[in-house]
């Protein structure tokens, strides 16, 4: 199912698809809504099944950046923001090389780093790489790399430069459409349209359309 | 129905005397003005097929073989010289062209051309048979100089892909010399655009993506969001100004050919208000009034 699929669901929900004209049901404050509700629908799910299914995963080919190469002892990548499924488990799967499968070894912090490049038995060997993963770009050590692929479960897919709107699934599975569905109608996110009331009693409908 | 018996209907719903107080000149021209209020009263009620039936005549619709598609420049579009028969906008349609962060390092001189980037991309191919092909547009290729233009596209790997002319990817491009260099590329995103007024634009929840643009209104101009994105093409839908007028002493011209019955008679009542107010008789106006606001 396509972001523009998604979206059309989500506009038919609080009237089965009658109101359309409402400045709330337009494509922008849509997808941020559908967004929202599909991060919380995954932690819930994660939190009561601790899997993520591979639907959820978006391939991310984070983009070197050249311009730090000279004055770092490790190579730059871009990075977009990502789910964190609960307290210690991200929304991160593979994260390695792109042409073949070797893996490279997350760290999330860099006190962890740390310690693994400081460790006799954990230091960087001849073929591990370490990424560094910060909030807003990556850090990778040891072998020089330029390509990198990542499966990330995105905050908001469209980040993701080389996902397409248009095309691409949106990354949810079936399941956890009827949990996003049932979060979007929470009174919080005041996506329920009502009709302003109809104040004098003359038998006149005052909320309609004037000419 | 013609002017003649358009006429006699509304002299039925009027007051005779009334009736006789205009002459057929100034009647027409209360007409007219009854004409554009049934226009506006059916646009601005516009929310059934049973009202949107009732413009059917006045509905200009916009369609892949380039009807009421026009070029904008600098993503504006003059309605008054572009489009002289504007009267309201239903639906804009917006090619958006979004620059690709990857640059071509090979276009085949083969049939159907095959372009290789050195970066992924958005650009997909045909996945199911309702999803569309990505659009390209590549421009400054020279030696292969068949390749610039746009073009849908098949995904063949992750770098490379096939060009053709058509959505369902039948009809290739075909090479017409070695590629010497040079080459840009662009992705182009066909939607719809939502309107956004000049309020409305200082709120970054408004703000217009390329996937999701915007359009506005101003200085005669139609104007696409974003800006910092060409247009290259912009398909309108709109109300037309009526061409068949009323004339109440003609007998020629069949108004049903241009109005629908139901609309014809929301005109007559139109226009009994309208004469009914000129003649400051407020009473037989409200009573008017009330008629029309009948469904």
């Amino acid at each position: 199912m396509t972001t523009k699929e998604i979206i059309d669901i989500f506009k038919g929900l609080p009237s089965g698809g009658y109101i359309t004209a409402d400045s709330r049901l337009r494509d922008g404050n849509i997808l941020a809504l559908v967004n929202a509700c599909k991060n919380a629908a995954q932690k819930i799910v994660f939190e009561k099944e601790k899997y993520a299914p591979p639907q959820w995963f978006v391939p991310f080919y984070p983009e070197y950046e050249e311009t730090w190469e000279n004055t770092m002892c490790y190579k730059r990548f871009t990075m977009v923001d990502y789910v964190m499924l609960d307290g210690i488990v991200a929304g991160l799967g593979y994260i390695g090389s792109t042409r073949t499968n070797h893996t490279f070894v997350p760290v999330t912090s860099r006190t962890q780093l740390a310690d693994y490049m400081n460790h006799p038995i954990l230091r960087p060997r001849q073929n591990d790489t370490y990424v560094l993963i910060e909030a807003t770009h990556i850090e990778v050590y040891g072998k020089p790399v330029k390509d990198l692929k990542i499966g990330i479960i995105p905050a908001n897919p469209l980040d993701v430069p080389t996902f397409n709107y248009d095309t691409d699934p949106y990354p949810v599975d079936g399941g956890l459409l009827d949990v996003m569905k049932k979060i979007a109608l929470n009174p919080d996110y005041n996506l329920i349209t009502r009709t302003p009331y109809d104040k004098i009693q003359d038998g006149n409908d005052q909320t309609a359309v004037n000419k | 129905m013609n002017g003649i018996q358009f006429k006699e209907y509304w002299d039925s719903i009027t007051d005779q005397a009334f009736s006789d107080w205009f002459d057929s000149t100034q009647l027409n021209i209360l007409a007219k003005a009854a004409l554009y209020k049934a226009i506006e009263y059916k646009v601005a009620t516009n929310d059934r097929q049973q009202v949107h039936d009732d413009l059917f005549s006045l509905v200009s619709m916009s369609d892949e073989t380039g009807t009421n598609n026009f070029t904008p420049t600098y993503n504006r579009v003059d309605l008054l010289t572009t489009i002289p028969n504007y009267l309201h906008v239903l639906a804009v349609r917006c090619f958006m062209e979004e620059p690709l962060m990857a640059s071509m390092t090979d276009i085949t001189n083969t049939s159907p051309i095959t372009i290789t980037l050195d970066k992924r991309t958005k650009l997909r191919g045909r996945k199911t048979l309702s999803a569309t092909p990505s659009i390209v547009k590549i421009a400054n290729v020279a030696g292969n100089t068949a390749a610039n233009g746009t073009h849908t596209v098949k995904q063949l790997s992750d770098f490379k892909y096939s060009l053709y002319s058509d959505t369902l990817l039948t009809q290739e491009v075909s090479g017409n010399g070695t590629w010497t260099g040079g080459g840009d590329i662009f992705m182009v995103w066909k939607e719809w655009a939502q309107p956004i007024n000049s309020n409305e634009r200082i709120s970054e929840v408004n703000r217009a993506k390329v996937i999701s643009p915007r359009y506005s209104i101003a200085d005669g101009t139609l104007v696409l969001f974003p800006l910092e994105y060409a247009c290259n093409q912009v398909a309108i839908d709109y109300i037309k100004k009526p061409t068949v007028l009323i004339n109440v002493t003609d007998s020629a011209i069949d108004l049903e050919s241009a109005y629908s019955q139901r609309f014809l008679y929301l005109i007559a009542d139109e226009l009994a208000y309208i004469a009914k107010a000129s003649q400051k008789d407020y009473e037989m106006a409200q009573a008017a009034q009330a008629e029309i606001q009948k469904p």
